[in-house]
């Protein structure tokens, strides 16, 4: 039984503790209210983005545009997007479990490399038998952006070349501050759109011609793709520190209430020894 | 029928018009370019340049730098990285924009070091600067 010296200071311990993991829920909720907007406010953009290179994916007319082209050989480089902190729940090690599981398992990446952003992900690969290529860790947020784009371009320069196989985007897609889900998403070659999606482009007048939109339109397709998954991955870390925050706060009040309970009872009990104390004393006398 | 268009630009940051007009003209790359409704769909690339459409009866104006423009069932839907209305350009700073532009190119030119790349930098801002101040006026 731990005397009531003990207890009281295991009590004061916690309630700091939970002083700081409120603190930081707030902080999060804060953060997490701006990285919202940018995310919610980028998305017209890259929808409306992603229906022009639908357009000119076509299975219909024309020639063709080698970002479109499948290739033989060459290694496949995924971008993987975490967050550099911790203390946000699953949120980075789900993601990297994911990818991990993907780059062993799937036949059809042919030796894959690896780009990642954040920390947490370089610690997770950087035991394991994975190639990293290319490896951003703490980078002041706001040369993460153009840090993306400078990675996207030149991806997008050596799949052109015929050096690259392949390239992929690894990432917390933000449905709201509770719910990230890891999405792993094709880039390069660029996939063809799917269902009715599917667009007869000989209805549509390219101007000057689509070659030359699409030598411009697709590596802006591909950058944006990077930020919106940038975006997402911010406005995900935040959400998901706010929920583990939250429940983290939520556990220290309820192991102080248990050690408060704890403390009465020590305190009970010692009241009614000293009283035995005192009472058998003077029964002895 | 339809006999007015939808008009939306959007850039990355959000969206900045959203307006129902009788007509819109685009900075295209091959001069300036007129859609009325019932246009056929279209894919293009803009430059840096001047945007106009009508809003009951008034005519405005905004300048867009570089993207491109889709027409498709009497919706125009442009995406530029960069879209101002003519209230939030400082013409001061434009104008000094432009000069320093210039300045630039010329003395890569002096110096003999003009590549495309560096070029294509400095007359992207040169041409930002002179829209600019076409707007402003």
């Amino acid at each position: 039984m731990p005397t009531l010296r003990e207890i009281k200071r295991r009590i004061t311990s916690v309630r700091s503790t939970q002083q700081i993991t409120s603190a930081m829920k707030m902080v999060s909720a804060a953060k997490l209210n701006r990285a919202q907007t940018a995310v919610r406010a980028a998305q017209p953009y890259a929808e409306k983005l992603r229906q022009m290179v639908s357009s000119l994916h076509g299975t219909v007319g024309g020639e063709d545009h080698p970002l479109f082209m499948e290739r033989e050989g060459g290694p496949s480089r995924v971008i993987l997007f975490t967050s550099d902190r911790g203390l946000c729940g699953n949120f980075n090690n789900n993601l990297s479990r994911t990818v991990f599981a993907i780059l062993t398992a799937e036949e059809r990446l042919s030796s894959p490399e690896l780009t990642i952003f954040g920390r947490t992900g370089n610690d997770f690969f950087k035991r394991r038998e994975v190639t990293i290529h290319q490896a951003f860790v703490h980078l002041p947020p706001k040369e993460t952006p153009s840090a993306v784009t400078t990675v996207i371009e030149e991806a997008t320069e050596e799949f052109a070349r015929g050096e690259l196989g392949g390239l992929y985007i690894a990432f917390n897609y933000f449905y709201n501050p509770i719910r990230q889900e890891p999405r792993f998403q094709q880039l390069l070659p660029i996939p063809a759109p799917e269902g009715d999606e599917v667009v007869d482009q000989r209805e549509i007048l390219f101007e000057p011609n689509r070659y030359e939109i699409m030598d411009s339109l697709l590596p802006a397709y591909l950058r944006n793709q990077g930020l919106t998954a940038h975006l997402n991955t911010v406005a995900g870390e935040h959400g998901a520190r706010m929920v583990s925050m939250d429940a983290a706060t939520k556990n220290a009040g309820e192991m102080i209430e248990s050690l408060t309970l704890q403390y009465n009872r020590a305190r009970q009990a010692a009241i009614t020894k000293e009283l035995i104390e005192i009472v058998s004393g003077a029964q002895a006398v | 029928m339809a006999e007015a268009l939808i008009l939306e630009v959007i850039t990355p940051e959000r969206r900045v018009i959203e307006v129902t007009t009788p007509w819109v003209t685009l900075p295209g790359i091959a001069g300036e370019m007129g859609i009325l409704p019932q246009h056929v769909p279209l894919v293009t690339v803009i430059h840096s340049g001047v945007l106009r459409w009508t809003d009951a009866g008034q005519e405005h104006r905004a300048a867009v730098h570089h993207g491109y423009a889709q027409v498709s069932n009497d919706r125009v839907t442009i995406l530029t990285e960069l879209a101002e209305s003519s209230e939030e350009i400082d013409q001061d700073r434009a104008a000094e924009a432009e000069r320093r532009a210039r300045d630039e190119l010329r003395k890569l030119i002096d110096d003999g070091k003009d590549s495309a790349q560096r070029n294509d930098k400095y007359e992207a801002k040169l041409s930002r600067a002179i829209t600019r101040q076409t707007i402003a006026k």
